[in-house]
């Protein structure tokens, strides 16, 4: 099992791998432009291969997808439910 | 005699019902009379400032209660509205300032410290001092309350230019259309009349105001006395959740935006829902697939959902009544009232049913041109053809550059851009033929289709965004020769993650196309 700082990490990688930035703790992730609606589905597909999760669709939301905490949070959340 | 000017529309709205909510943004909403009151405020700060009437004024501001506030204190003040994204990079930004040559500027410290401003004397800004120095600025709040109200009328005329609109640029640099208040207030009064709107609807403006289309949305509500949510689309399954809540009765959207609702793995459409309050869908901006269409008549089956065409020279062009929706799901209807369309071959006569054309449009809603540019302008407006040789410097037509054709009941079909046909393979191919077969395949979601060269031959390749993953280039490519005509089945299929998109949100054809030919150089 992944601690929350190693989810939070990953993430984290992620952004700086594709955007060459990684977003502060509470960080809008829209607002500072980490994530679009249209930049969403391939960062689903990142998220359910690296944490080897399957993100249910009503669980895609903007709540769940504002902050970096907020995806840990889901992830932490699906991988529980495993 | 009014209204002949748009912030009539605004002002007469008052006059009926002060106390009416015109705005909400989130927890934020502005009254009637509020917007008014601070609009003529910020008019009074242009004033001061020393605008010229007729100066172009940047607003640089995010969707928001701010930016509503700073275009119809413009207008109250004579001024030119220009409105830039603040998504745009720093790029497109810098020469929509330069080319359209704007000396002031709205907006607020956040977005000041990145842009260039060399050229800016006056700046409005909402909230605190930035890192930027301008030789005059006033820095206020949404209230304005620093300012009293512009007493004084500016006089101006219907023709006056009342905003010039930077096109998202998917080829080359944003080019501006000079749009007049006529334009604007017609435009107001032709889709309030053929989609049927009404004073007490509650419309939601998902898409960007410097886009004619989100734009027009705005100028239907304060016409109407209506009630507009702005709203900042990211989640497919909030948004229903917000039509939803807030009992939205009207929805202007874009096939991006549809294609992401049907998102199997984006949004849940198993939860029932209460939709009865949308009574008003409209599409423009890109042709919807029938599949979408469909799926669109299923999730709101009491909504009148009316399929549109229009480009941003003449605002609107078509649209298809809602009762034909299910009989004819691919086509852009007919011509909206007060506007003319006919479609012409490349002999200049008019087109015979099912013979493929441009579509030229006359009638109320055409611009006044571009910007700067004579040499565009002339290519595009066009003195109108069937005036005879003497005559036909009496009136401007609009050559859309769009390739189209009519059935004999005089509906229209869009084929394609005009410059994008294919010739492959001994056939004139339109890429939106290819695209609309290749996302009735199961598990494809968008696709973008062009010719690409090979060996002296130009072939079809096919870029693809997926909702199912295991689809493959073979795959893909079977089931094409499956259900299609060898000249339709790509010969290249290059599956991406997403699509760039403009600043309007529309899928960047121009950029998917050009970044991998270059990339394969």
């Amino acid at each position: 099992m992944m601690t929350r700082e190693e989810i939070k990490n990953a993430i984290k990688t992620h952004f700086q791998n594709t955007m060459g930035r990684n977003p502060k703790e509470s960080e809008s992730l829209f607002e500072k432009g980490f994530l679009d609606s249209f930049g969403v589905v391939e960062f689903l597909g990142f998220l359910e291969s690296q944490f080897g999760v399957s993100i249910p669709v009503e669980e895609i939301t903007e709540s769940n997808f504002s902050t970096l905490d907020a995806v840990t949070d889901l992830i932490e959340k699906q991988m529980e439910r495993k | 005699m009014r209204p002949y000017l748009i912030h009539h529309l605004l002002e007469e709205s008052t006059e009926k019902n002060p106390q009416k909510t015109c705005l909400v943004e989130g927890a934020r909403s502005l009254t009637y009379q509020e917007l008014t009151e601070r609009s003529k405020r910020f008019a009074q700060a242009l004033m001061d400032l020393g605008i010229q009437k007729g100066e172009h004024i940047g607003i640089l501001l995010d969707k928001s209660l701010e930016q509503v506030i700073a275009m119809f204190g413009t207008w109250m003040a004579g001024g030119v509205v220009v409105l830039i994204n603040p998504i745009l990079n720093t790029e497109q930004i810098a020469h929509i300032l330069f080319d359209c040559e704007i000396q002031t500027l709205v907006s607020d410290a956040a977005k000041l410290s990145s842009s260039p401003f060399e050229k800016i004397r006056n700046a409005i800004i909402f909230g605190e001092k930035g890192e930027v120095a301008f030789e005059h600025a006033f820095y206020i709040d949404s209230t304005v309350s620093a300012f009293s109200p512009l007493q004084k009328e500016v006089r101006q005329v219907s023709d006056d230019t009342s905003h010039i609109i930077y096109t998202s640029g998917s080829t080359g640099l944003p080019k501006g259309i000079v749009v007049s208040h006529r334009n604007a207030i017609d435009g107001a009064f032709i889709v309030c009349d053929y989609t049927g709107l009404c004073a007490e609807d509650r419309i939601i403006g998902v898409l960007p105001l410097n886009f004619d289309y989100g734009f027009n949305q705005l100028m239907n509500t304060v016409y109407l006395g209506a009630t507009f949510f702005l709203y900042d689309f990211f989640m497919p399954n909030d948004l229903l959740h917000f039509l939803e809540k807030e009992r939205i009765s009207v929805f202007a959207g874009i096939p991006p935006i549809w294609s992401k609702l049907f998102h199997p793995k984006l949004c849940d459409l198993s939860k029932p829902r209460d939709f009865s309050a949308l009574r008003v869908l409209t599409n423009s901006g890109g042709k919807v697939p029938v599949p979408i269409v469909q799926g669109l008549r299923k999730l709101f089956p009491h909504t009148r959902i009316f399929l549109m065409y229009g480009l941003t020279e003449a605002f609107r062009s078509t649209y298809l009544d809602p009762s034909e929706i299910d009989q004819r799901p691919d086509s852009i209807g007919k011509a909206i009232p007060n506007v003319e369309v006919f479609v012409i071959n490349s002999e200049g006569k008019e087109c015979g049913p099912h013979e493929e054309g441009e579509l030229v449009h006359r009638g109320a809603l055409i611009t006044k041109g571009y910007w700067n540019n004579p040499e565009k302008t002339k290519e595009v407006f066009r003195p109108n053809p069937f005036l005879g040789p003497e005559n036909q410097h009496l009136e401007t037509v609009v050559f859309s550059g769009d390739i189209v054709k009519k059935d004999e009941e005089g509906f229209l079909y869009y084929v394609g851009r005009k410059d994008a046909m294919i010739k492959t393979k001994g056939y004139r191919v339109s890429p939106t033929e290819v695209e609309e077969a290749l996302v009735r395949i199961q598990g494809v979601s968008e696709c973008v289709a062009c010719g690409y060269e090979s060996d002296g031959e130009i072939l079809l390749r096919v870029f693809l965004t997926v909702s199912d993953g295991s689809l493959t280039r073979e795959k893909i490519i079977g089931e094409c020769k499956k259900r299609l005509p060898f000249y339709l089945v790509p010969d290249d299929v290059v599956i991406l993650s997403q699509f760039p998109l403009t600043a309007n949100g529309k899928i960047d054809r121009t950029r998917v196309i050009e970044e991998y030919a270059r990339a394969q150089q």
